[in-house]
């Protein structure tokens, strides 16, 4: 490939010699002063609250003022507020360094990196608070959790912190941000600002939602109940508005994702060659745009209905609405954080069998038609609460929705059939990811079913289910998409006996873990109970045992990737010849991520003889490596097309 | 007349090129059409609690008042868009956008004098919605005019050359959304 040639007008800027506090400190303090300032003028102005200073009002309002301090204070004064206002700014981005990961960049790749070390630090806190769950269920009595407020608390905020900051933000901030305009052949994000900013919110809203005891119990679990959140104190105000801030951020993901693949495909890089896993995120970025703006529109109407309070979803009011409009949000929720897997499932099979994919066009089809399916089939979460009459058609489409699921799978077994398949770690974990959620999926069939389901509804049978669905399609194949790309992101690589002693460790604790969890329900282990008949103990004892092993065996997996990625041997440029365009430029990737830039000639999932290399950079692109482009942090490959007027 | 600064090297820099416009002016309308959900969202409770009934003290006349100076401001806001883009006039632009912004805040002030007249009673499934229907209508009201003072400080401050109209577009389609939202929420609250 050409190299570029940097003149002095495109010199790296200097940072200003005079030091500025750390970001992510004025950041907190910043924040610190927001509170104190907002929450202070709502008790002067509102003092009929009974309280002396903090109130159900006040600490509202000061949570909304102390994330514009904080997001002020980590680098949007700076970056955006003074530039926006026509002031000059002595803000210069790092772009080497640990410290680039504790401020607001615009890299996406530095991006798609903080976003996965947030959710891992969400996965590891709600991680540790399920082992104390599974300590507590132990015994059938109570023994570290004093009430069953505080157990049920601590359900609520391990289910809020997994599903909203890791499960949500893992595959779609993380893995997205990096890789999504890596495999378009980008050079940047559309919005890459803005989701600089977006990312900052999230160890905001894990930090609510994990301090909400502070106000008090909640007990509603991750879906935030009403009107049994009607009952509780002010702590529910921390979860609505955690949540708030956790879903915003993914909106603002969402948004600079489906515009960057909109506007910023690599020349060649048609709709019919868009990568498998660019498919993915792009289906749940238009699910995430259409239903978390519903999500929060409901908990603000929660919200106000504390604090105000009104009567929305309280037994004056409609107590079924808050169930409709959450589960109208929440199933696809699910599928925003299933869909993604599904995508990789078929971006990484036909690159270890070095065999075309097959089905590839039914393979987009199904994951679009989940997509649209899956706002057909909320009320299935309700068949206890409704009329038999209109559990049917929810039943029909619930079903009806295994079909699309059911081509991600035929597409991956037609890749896998016949070829002589390695069997790597990558691998491995998506081989187990399959596994897991095609048991999950089946026991969603049984659930589907309404006779079934007035049995099993409130049983472990349906935890089992959907830590099945949700472990077992995100989380495995997050790991591994992480072994698959380590690679491109360190440069490094590891040791396949290393990996796949992990992975199997991982799949037998969890699955006999969750397994049981099916026998557990139907014995009768009721969820929401911290204390149960002691006939379960010997059951819930040795899930336990294995729940704090597959919790042991996710940590070892981390620290022996976090151990890799400093420590490995360095990785060949594309040790898995792949064809995507991420494998064509270095590893990790530069700044601008490609030196020129590339152009699509192929197919990205066709191999065997006489297929050509997909991915190739233009004579023009060439040439223009050596002049001002190939650097320049607004280069557009749209505006230097030979023949335009102004070239 | 305030000495408007010329642009400064460093400011240059972040000039946007024109496939660049079309992207960022893409996902603004994205997003404005992502936020018609919350409305869709209110507007479906109102309907499911309350049906079509409205309050006889909710008072017609200043729903109507608001609703046209609304309708103005709109009006006027798009001006500022057109004279950015057919004549590249930073002036023209800069009176357009206050004079949307202050149409803007009249209407808001009417509507703040209504709740603290307090006609409709919040104790009632009507006054519940209608609270919380022009309450999400202040909170993007306050988006909105916080965008608008922002590309009039910028206009004030900074040489628009015609590609760096973007911020003063970007506020104007965010502000005729608030605009319209507001009223859209008059015809649910007062009308349907």
């Amino acid at each position: 490939m050409a190299q570029a040639a940097v003149t002095p007008e495109q010199a790296p800027k200097k940072r200003p010699k005079k030091a500025m506090m750390p970001p992510v400190l004025r950041g907190a303090l910043w924040a610190a002063i927001g509170f104190l300032l907002v929450n202070t003028f709502v008790i002067a102005v509102d003092p009929f609250r009974g309280h002396p200073f903090v109130t159900g009002p006040s600490v509202t309002l000061g949570w909304v003022g102390a994330v514009i301090g904080w997001l002020l204070g980590i680098g949007v004064y700076d970056t955006v507020l003074l530039p926006l206002m026509g002031f000059d700014t002595k803000w210069v981005e790092r772009t080497r360094g640990w410290r680039r990961y504790w401020e607001v960049a615009t890299d996406h790749k530095v991006i798609g990196l903080q976003y996965m070390m947030f959710a891992l630090g969400g996965f590891l806190i709600a991680g540790g608070i399920a082992m104390l769950m599974r300590y507590e269920l132990m015994t059938p009595y109570m023994t570290i959790f004093h009430y069953p407020s505080n157990y049920l608390t601590a359900v609520g905020i391990h289910g809020t912190i997994m599903m909203f900051s890791f499960a949500t933000v893992f595959m779609v901030g993380g893995l997205g941000n990096y890789f999504v305009p890596l495999m378009i052949g980008a050079r940047e994000t559309v919005l890459s600002k803005l989701s600089g900013i977006g990312v900052w919110l999230v160890p905001a809203g894990i930090l609510t939602v994990l301090f909400s005891p502070l106000l008090g119990a909640w007990t509603t679990g991750w879906r935030g109940y009403q009107p049994l959140a009607g009952q509780d104190p002010n702590g529910i105000l921390f979860y609505y508005l955690g949540v708030a801030a956790l879903t915003t951020s993914s909106l603002i993901v969402a948004l600079n994702l489906v515009t960057t693949v909109m506007f910023r495909r690599a020349p060649g890089m048609t709709w019919g060659r868009l990568p498998l896993f660019v498919w993915g995120q792009v289906t749940v970025n238009l699910l995430m745009l259409i239903w978390f703006p519903e999500i929060q529109t409901t908990f603000v109407m929660g919200l106000l209905d504390h604090i105000v309070p009104m009567n929305f979803f309280t037994a004056t009011g409609s107590p079924m609405t808050y169930l409709m409009l959450f589960w109208l949000f929440g199933h696809p929720e699910v599928y925003i954080i299933a869909v993604p897997a599904f995508a990789l499932w078929n971006e990484i099979i036909p690159v270890m069998a070095q065999k075309s994919l097959f089905g590839r066009q039914w393979a987009v089809i199904g994951l679009v038609f989940v997509m649209m399916l899956s706002g057909l089939v909320w009320a299935h979460h309700m068949f206890t609460n409704i009329r038999n009459s209109e559990i049917l058609p929810f039943s029909f489409f619930t079903e009806m929705i295994s079909i699309p699921t059911g081509f991600a799978y035929m597409a991956a077994v037609g890749t896998m059939w016949k070829s002589k398949i390695r069997l790597t770690t990558p691998m491995l974990w998506i081989l187990m990811s399959m596994f897991n959620f095609l048991i999950g999926g089946m026991t969603g069939v049984f659930l589907a079913d309404p006779i079934v389901n007035l049995q099993l509804h409130d049983t472990f049978w349906v935890v089992g289910h959907f830590h099945y669905t949700i472990i077992g399609s995100m989380v495995f194949s997050s790991f591994g998409a992480i072994y698959y790309w380590l690679p491109k992101l360190s440069g490094r690589t590891f040791q396949e006996t290393w990996g796949k002693t992990l992975a199997i460790i991982t799949f037998f604790a969890f699955n006999l873990t969750f397994g049981q969890f099916f026998l557990l329900g139907l014995h009768g282990m009721n969820r929401w109970v911290p204390a149960y008949p002691s006939y379960l103990q010997p059951m819930n004892f040795e899930v336990s045992i294995f729940a704090f092993i597959l919790g042991a065996s996710f940590l070892a997996n981390i620290i022996y990737i976090g151990y890799c990625w400093v420590n490995g041997e360095k990785a060949a440029d594309n040790p898995w010849s792949a064809k995507t365009p991420e494998w064509f430029t270095s590893s990790p990737a530069p700044r601008w991520n490609f030196p020129v830039q590339p152009e699509i000639v192929g197919s990205l999932y066709l191999y065997g003889e006489g297929t050509k290399v997909p991915v190739v950079t233009t004579a023009y692109d060439e040439l223009a490596a050596t002049s001002r482009q190939s650097q320049d942090p607004n280069y557009d490959w749209h505006d230097y097309m030979p023949g335009r007027p102004e070239n | 007349m305030v000495n408007k600064p010329e642009a400064t090297a460093e400011r240059m820099s972040e000039q946007l090129t024109p496939h660049n416009y079309r992207a960022v002016r893409f996902a603004m309308l994205v997003f404005i059409i992502t936020q018609i959900v919350p409305f869709f969202t209110l507007f479906s409770a109102k309907y499911l609690y309350d049906g079509s009934y409205v309050s006889p003290q909710a008072n017609q006349g200043f729903g109507v008042a608001v609703s046209v100076l609304m309708a103005i401001s709109a009006i006027v806001a798009w001006q500022a868009v057109r004279a950015g883009r057919l004549y590249q006039d930073r002036d023209m632009v800069g009176r357009r956008l206050k004079t949307a912004t202050a149409i803007g805040l009249l209407a808001i002030m009417g509507e703040i004098y209504q709740w603290g007249m307090r006609y409709v009673t919040p104790q009632s499934r009507f006054g519940e919605m209608y609270y919380m229907i022009f309450g999400a209508d202040y909170v993007y009201a306050a988006v909105g005019l916080i965008m608008m003072a922002i590309a009039i400080i910028r206009n004030i401050r900074q040489n628009m050359a015609p590609e760096r109209f973007w911020t003063s577009d970007a506020s104007v389609y965010f502000w005729v959304y608030v605009c319209l939202a507001w009223i859209a929420s008059w015809f649910f609250v007062y009308i349907i």
